[in-house]
């Protein structure tokens, strides 16, 4: 006997249609304009923060042991906040919302998401013992939002789906 | 238990925050998420490709023009389905092929008269067997058989009554089974 099917499952089980090209391009532009990124705001005032209790330390004063362990630690968090830079520019850059799927998109909203997180607790204690952690989780986070889309483009440049690999992972 | 619609996709709250605040890319993603199911409805619906895509686009900019009415209290999917219905029906009564009948008694189908063999349920025959439905037809079992809604919704949504939303689901089921040349339903009502 034939196995029937119900008429609803039939329904249902038709693959969903798509528009000819995406509307977004031209929906865009119905966007209400408002300011959008608290990112770069939030770290530019923890590195401000930062930056100025490196100016304001007395260099003329001979270096005491607590001077040197603070100089010492000072230099760490430039190099830090210098390679976070870095990579928060190579982070931006790499996105390509155009040709990306909803799943890197919302991956990469979920990693501006945790660096905001990040960036407010920078910003409400920009010089404490907890400053060098979060800096180091801040490039930590980026790394990994690079390599999200290096391969992500590099799937792309070779005509395949990285949603489809990210898949096979599951 | 999962509600089967295509527009049934969690969307995280935070993403949610960020459209609000008019985040370009928050709404992209909310775009891509909900693209298709969107423009299928629209396409069901009203039955041309340019009309789906009106339905998309007038979906989407009601959607992020009123995304901070959104209040949380049920699903973001459930909010923007809404939206897309209204804006299907709206272009469907607005056009000649709208709402018109009235309410014809239509004997309710058995169950078997709800059963296809597999061959009548692939994709190609069944989307054109839907395509040749009147479009009042085609929306009632659209909205009830994919969508899940109930005939007192779909007579809410149309305008018309629960008799004429359970008339044509078993008109148009009677009528698909025709076009696709199956055998009339065991005792069928004519």
């Amino acid at each position: 006997m034939t196995t029937r099917i119900e008429l609803g499952q039939a329904l249902r089980q038709l693959p969903l249609e798509a528009p000819a090209s995406s509307l977004w391009p031209a929906l865009q532009t119905h966007l209400p304009d408002k300011p959008v990124r608290t990112i770069w705001p939030l770290a530019l005032a923890a590195s401000a923060a930062l930056l100025a209790l490196l100016l304001f330390t007395d260099r003329t004063r001979p270096p005491l042991t607590a001077d040197l362990a603070q100089q010492v630690s000072a230099v760490d968090m430039t190099r830090l906040m210098d390679r976070s830079a870095q990579l928060e520019n190579s982070f931006y850059a790499l996105q390509d919302d155009d040709q990306s799927s909803a799943t890197v998109i919302a991956a990469n909203l979920g990693i501006e998401d945790r660096l905001q997180a990040i960036d407010s607790q920078l910003a409400a204690q920009p010089a404490s013992d907890d400053a060098q952690r979060l800096w180091q989780q801040r490039i930590e986070l980026l790394d990994q939002g690079v390599a999200l889309n290096r391969t992500n483009a590099a799937y792309r440049a070779e005509g395949n789906d990285f949603d489809l690999a990210l898949a096979s992972l599951n | 238990m999962k509600p089967f619609s295509p527009f049934a996709i969690d969307v995280p709250d935070s993403l949610i925050q960020r459209a609000k605040r008019g985040d370009r890319r928050a709404f992209e993603h909310i775009y891509r998420c909900f693209e298709r199911p969107i423009y299928t409805l629209g396409l069901r619906l009203c039955g041309q490709p340019s009309e789906a895509q009106d339905v998309l686009q007038d979906c989407m900019i009601k959607v992020m023009t009123r995304i901070s009415e959104f209040k949380g209290q049920s699903p973001f999917w459930g909010w923007l389905r809404q939206i897309a219905v209204n804006e299907a029906l709206m272009r469907l009564r607005r056009s000649a092929k709208g709402f018109l009948e009235e309410d014809v008694y239509e004997a309710e189908l058995t169950d078997a008269g709800c059963l296809l063999p597999p061959e009548a349920a692939e994709a190609a025959s069944l989307i054109e067997a839907l395509r040749a439905l009147p479009a009042a037809t085609r929306a009632v079992m659209w909205l009830y058989h994919a969508e899940g809604f109930t005939h007192e919704e779909i007579a809410a949504q149309t305008g018309k009554s629960i008799s004429f939303s359970k008339s044509q689901l078993s008109r148009g089921t009677r009528k698909l089974r025709q076009l696709l040349a199956l055998e009339p339903e065991q005792g069928q009502h004519t």
